[in-house]
């Protein structure tokens, strides 16, 4: 049986990678600025812009009054080839519809070959992206007619602060060496910013892109941040099913995670108030 | 002399373009939406990657007639007759712009590109011009009877109703902060100047 077509719960709870992590776990203490969940599906045809009747018909089944912002949207891509004659960039636009909450922290877009979920209200990843991004998937992929899934990623931006981190130098006790970089040298004093960026390969089509460092807030107090970007990912074309897309989603979030626990000192990620969840919470 | 270069050169093209492909291939992001997410951590973000993050496209000024209606049917999220009713715009006339590229007389264009013009100043300050159209009254009579100015001072209003002023407190240096908490609210010092008092002007 191929593994990805299981759908035995203990086996998508596993992070990719073989990382250790805490995979069942809340941190009470941390704040999350963003999540966001995507699938890109093979695109049906060639055109730009998502028809207003399908999108209607997402908003409808999804609960009009649950999302009453039903707008327009554009969204550019931009693409880089690189060839022996040189390197070639276009933006192409997209043209489809976003539904959101009143306060808009919570909202839903559609293109023509995409469904993404983003959340600055995030709970807990069953009810903040999981069941909306299912729910979404269900409804767009019978509207839509798409079949086929392409990628699918999870991001979560996460903004560590602390009243006492009144110098970079706060976040080399709390940040594990491998990515403290710098912050653990003897240029530690001299550190006004960092910005490091890891691509880590999980499995044959799944990885990560870690982006972190420290900056320094806004504001006139002197008062430095962590902020911690992780986009987990798998590119592979699958037939769209709801259950396998629903389990490979959780996967990445497990693995997300465990990633997130794996940068921070085992004593810091004390001090965020862990709690462990039962499976119907997850 | 031989160099030990870390590649060889290869006469065959496509051996050269299976070498340079990982070089062209950039890892792709999740899309993440500047919308809703602290303009501090966009900025942030923005600077370790701008393509990590997904940009709203601005509208583009149409270029012709045709496109001026459409432009304004998606802007308010409208029927294209609705525009063209609002605008004193013939059916026939735009049929005989659209089908067959006839070149619009200035007398039967109405008030579409003066409204187009407003519209296009609009879209670029207001975050979301269609949802705020579709719920306000005045906007809509406005636009029903072709007044451009009563709809950019609708959306004035609207402006000045969603972004209130900031009233600036007076900072007080020598003040004990935890007093301030017990002083009434009307009795502190307010300014609604945008020039911070001086070290000078608090000595007085």
């Amino acid at each position: 049986m191929n593994e990805l077509t299981s759908t035995d719960i203990d086996e998508f709870d596993t992070p990719l990678g073989g990382i250790d992590g805490l995979s069942r776990l809340r941190l009470e203490r941390t704040y999350m600025e963003a999540a966001v969940a995507e699938v890109r599906f093979l695109p049906t045809n060639e055109s730009e812009s998502l028809p207003e009747d399908i999108a209607i018909a997402v908003w409808k089944g999804l609960g009009q009054t649950r999302f009453p912002l039903f707008e327009r949207h554009s969204m550019s891509n931009f693409s880089l080839m690189v060839t022996p004659n040189g390197a070639d960039s276009s933006v192409r636009a997209q043209h489809g519809w976003i539904l959101a909450t009143a306060d808009r922290r919570s909202s839903i877009t559609l293109l023509p070959a995409m469904v993404v979920v983003q959340t600055s209200n995030y709970e807990r990843f069953s009810t903040s992206l999981g069941q909306p991004l299912m729910d979404a998937l269900r409804l767009f992929a019978e509207e839509t007619g798409a079949s086929m899934i392409q990628r699918i990623g999870l991001r979560y931006i996460n903004r560590l602060q602390d009243p006492l981190a009144s110098s970079p130098l706060f976040w080399n006790d709390h940040v594990r060496p491998a990515f403290a970089g710098p912050l653990l040298g003897t240029l530690a004093p001299l550190v006004e910013g960092l910005h490091q960026q890891v691509q880590l390969r999980l499995a044959p089509t799944a990885a990560a892109r870690v982006q972190s460092g420290v900056f320094r807030e806004q504001g006139g107090e002197e008062r430095y941040s962590f902020l911690v970007d992780l986009d987990v990912f798998r590119e592979e074309a699958l037939p769209f099913d709801g259950v396998l897309c629903a389990n490979l989603t959780r996967q990445l979030n497990r693995t997300a995670l465990a990633l997130f626990c794996q940068m921070l000192s085992d004593q810091y990620l004390a001090e965020l108030g862990p709690v462990e969840i039962s499976e119907v919470e997850a | 002399m031989t160099i030990d270069a870390p590649y060889r050169e290869t006469a065959i093209p496509i051996d050269q373009l299976d070498w340079l492909r990982p070089l062209g291939r950039r890892v792709p992001s999740t899309s993440l939406s500047a919308e809703s997410v602290p303009i501090e951590v966009v900025e942030i973000i923005r600077g370790w990657d701008p393509r990590s993050l997904v940009e709203s496209v601005p509208p583009v000024y149409p270029t012709s007639a045709v496109d001026a209606v459409d432009f304004i049917r998606d802007l308010l999220m409208i029927s294209r007759s609705a525009v063209l009713d609002a605008l004193r715009i013939s059916e026939k006339s735009f049929h005989n712009w659209a089908r067959y590229g006839h070149r619009p007389r200035p007398s039967s264009t109405g008030a579409l590109w003066p409204m187009t013009e407003a519209l296009y100043r609009l879209a670029n300050g207001h975050p979301n011009l269609g949802s705020w159209f579709q719920s306000d009254q005045a906007a809509q009579e406005a636009f029903h009877v072709a007044d451009v100015n009563a709809l950019a001072l609708a959306e004035l209003t609207w402006a000045v109703r969603t972004y209130a002023p900031v009233v600036r407190v007076a900072p007080d240096f020598d003040l004990n902060l935890d007093a301030v908490a017990d002083v009434p609210a009307r009795r502190r010092a307010q300014v609604t100047s945008s020039i911070a008092p001086t070290a000078t002007r608090r000595r007085r």
